[in-house]
């Protein structure tokens, strides 16, 4: 049942096989055996060793700014999941939070790579920041940027350089420039709120004193679909992030909500109620219908594209309870995906369309699952965690997935390291967070 | 516990009042009250008692004027008076089982007792808003919200309720009556409430 155990021991293999089985002793309906195994070949982290910091300024207060930077990007690096740090951190440099203690191991040598920072004067409130990655074995720079940092605000740069250090070591989408758009209870209704995934820059986003759900991003991170309320109708909206105005979509009699964006930005997919039963529909952005995907006389929900836009999983209780299901982009091919459990819904397709992230209910609580995108292999991601976990949405890095849970009794939201288990909170204090979702990466999008 | 939907023009009223009320709740503590700060917090004192028994009053911006000096473009006769609203009806909500929107036998008579009260009153406007726990999805909660408050729309107008006065709205499970992981509280948040209102 440990996940996060037995991958932090698997620094040297490739590949990890897990089994493990979960017998409850009480049987329920929703009962389910996980018989599961587990396959981690990015389980291993590359060790880098941070080198003693270099601050060639005789500006008040530079040693702490350069210390400062280097605990943003060692915490960076190491919640992309990419790295370990090797060898003890220099002076002043922080330990990050939430971290497994060999994650930052003291006695593992650091290899052949080695991070060098300097920082030097410019101004007072700005300097000059120069980080070389060097492979010292081939004598070889992986990475070398110089920033103009201005203190009063480093993340940007220092986001900017952890992603270009991921990308450079792996060639994966580093997560550092992304952020989080989510729901949060504001006095009697729900308001959006935006943070940075580092926790960092937390501002609200919608003021109506309304009930404000479901965010969804565009796939250019410009824009957000959400569904909210309005004389007592429920409309589904999308906000401009440049302009700061919301656009209304539909409202139609009953249900407006849904708003999973098409790859290509120019489609929602929606669950609407206007011909007198939940079913599933593909919209313009000016809300015009352009097909009817569903109909059933039940409950169709959930609806989302894979990366593609060429398939769509969905929610539907036409079996008697809640399974999640898969069709063709114009309603053809109805299949059903999830083979166990009493209920599951909440399909999310992962950035690479390998697998769905979903929500199961077992032994009365909730959880997220991750299944392969044919419905095989379901794993259980937060199954030892208390309480519910529910709400999931990817990283753009395929790795990470945003979750609500309340799990410390509280729900909030928390990140989820899928490769290894690692949960650390994102949210914090007495709040009640839901509805997550997980912007694209600005790396990604130059298309780089 | 009477409650309203946060998006009426009731509610905005009732908002208005809550700051009026507080307002002199502040001067009253600045010019008398500042040695007994305990009246500040006591949720029965006399000011806060006020503010939700006045929920229904007429907003004080939209009352006629009764001002004797305003003549309205040359009107000497004045402007003619609504009839005065009838007050609402008091209804009761129904109650659900867990993941279910039927409509259970006490359910039933609390809905023939509604539309009895609600027939006749081509006045009042019905808004039905379907309510879920906190237990289960969101999204599915969202469906399941509206499936009550449907099954409760669908038997009213059986019961000879006029359909065009009646319509419903899902909240899913995003605005519980009571907080808690209680059964108690389960039970209390799995309802199909009604909003009442006068007017279209």
């Amino acid at each position: 049942m440990h996940l996060r155990r037995l991958t932090g021991q698997s620094a040297g293999a490739l590949v990890l096989a897990t089994c493990f089985v979960i017998t409850p002793a009480h049987a329920q309906v929703d009962e389910q055996e996980f018989t599961l195994r587990v396959e981690r070949s990015r389980a291993v982290r590359a060790p880098i060793e941070v080198a003693p910091l270099s601050v060639e300024s005789s500006l008040e207060g530079a040693g702490e700014s350069a210390a400062d930077l280097a605990t943003r990007l060692v915490r960076d690096l190491i919640w992309s999941g990419h790295f370990s740090i090797a060898n003890a951190l220099p002076e002043g440099v922080q330990r990050p939070p939430h971290v497994p203690d060999d994650w930052l191991s003291e006695t593992e040598t650091g290899g052949d790579t080695v991070l060098q920072l300097t920082l030097s004067g410019l101004r007072r409130d700005e300097m000059v920041w120069t980080a070389r990655l060097l492979d010292a074995r081939n004598r070889r720079q992986i990475v070398g940027k110089r920033y103009v940092i201005d203190l009063d605000a480093p993340s940007r740069h220092v986001h900017h350089l952890a992603d270009e250090i991921v990308f450079a070591v792996t060639g994966e989408t580093g997560i550092s420039q992304t952020r989080i758009i989510f729901s949060r209870a504001v006095g009697e209704g729900r308001e959006l709120f935006l943070v940075d995934y580092d926790g960092a820059n937390l501002r609200q986003i919608t003021r109506n004193q309304s009930l404000n759900l479901m965010p969804r991003w565009s796939p250019d991170a410009e824009k957000i679909c959400y569904t909210s309320y309005w004389n007592g109708r429920q409309r589904l909206l999308v906000l401009d992030g440049r302009t700061g105005v919301s656009n209304k979509v539909t409202e139609f009699d009953g249900l407006n909500y849904g708003g999973a964006w098409s790859p290509n930005g120019n489609e929602l997919l929606v669950t609407l109620t206007r011909d007198g039963d939940p079913e599933i529909y593909r919209i313009d952005l000016a809300g015009t219908v352009k097909a009817q995907l569903t109909f059933e006389p039940s409950i169709e929900c959930s609806p989302v594209f894979d990366p593609t836009g060429n398939q769509i999983a969905f929610t539907s209780d036409r079996g008697g309870v809640p399974q999640i299901y898969r069709m063709n982009r114009d309603g053809a091919d109805k299949e059903r995906l999830s083979r166990r459990g009493t209920y599951n819904d909440a399909p999310v397709w992962s950035p690479r369309g390998d697998r769905i992230a979903y929500v199961t209910r077992h032994m009365g609580l909730f959880h997220v699952m991750v299944m392969d995108s044919n419905g095989s292999n379901p794993i259980p991601l937060t199954i030892d965690a208390e309480g519910n976990n529910e709400d999931p949405a990817w990283a753009p890095d395929g790795r990470h997935l945003v979750v609500s849970s309340d799990r410390d009794g509280t729900r909030r939201l928390w990140i989820i390291d899928y490769e290894t288990a690692w949960a650390r909170p994102l949210t914090s204090g007495a709040v009640d967070d839901n509805g997550p979702d997980w912007s694209a990466s600005p790396v990604a999008r130059e298309g780089s | 516990m009477q409650r309203s939907a946060s998006m009426t023009k009731t509610n905005k009223t009732k908002t208005t009042l809550r700051w009026f009320f507080g307002l002199l709740l502040m001067v009253g503590l600045a010019t008398g009250c500042g040695d007994k700060p305990e009246a500040e917090t006591d949720p029965d004192s006399g000011p806060t008692q006020m503010m939700d028994d006045e929920i229904d009053i007429t907003p004080v911006d939209e009352q006629p004027d009764f001002d004797g000096n305003a003549i309205d473009d040359g009107t000497v006769g004045g402007t003619d008076l609504e009839q005065p609203a009838v007050p609402l009806p008091t209804v009761r909500d129904v109650f659900f089982g867990y993941d279910s929107d039927v409509i259970d036998a006490e359910g039933r008579a609390v809905l023939e007792e509604n539309a009895r009260l609600l027939r006749e009153r081509e006045d009042v406007t019905i808004l039905v808003e379907g309510h879920c726990d906190e237990r289960g999805t969101a999204q599915y909660n969202m469906a399941l919200g509206w499936r009550r408050a449907e099954a409760v729309r669908e038997y009213l107008v059986n019961l000879r309720v006029p359909a065009a006065r009646v319509r419903t709205v899902s909240f899913g499970k995003e605005k519980p009556f009571v907080r808690g992981t209680t059964e108690e509280a389960y039970a209390q948040n799995r309802r199909a409430h009604f909003n009442l209102s006068h007017g279209d």
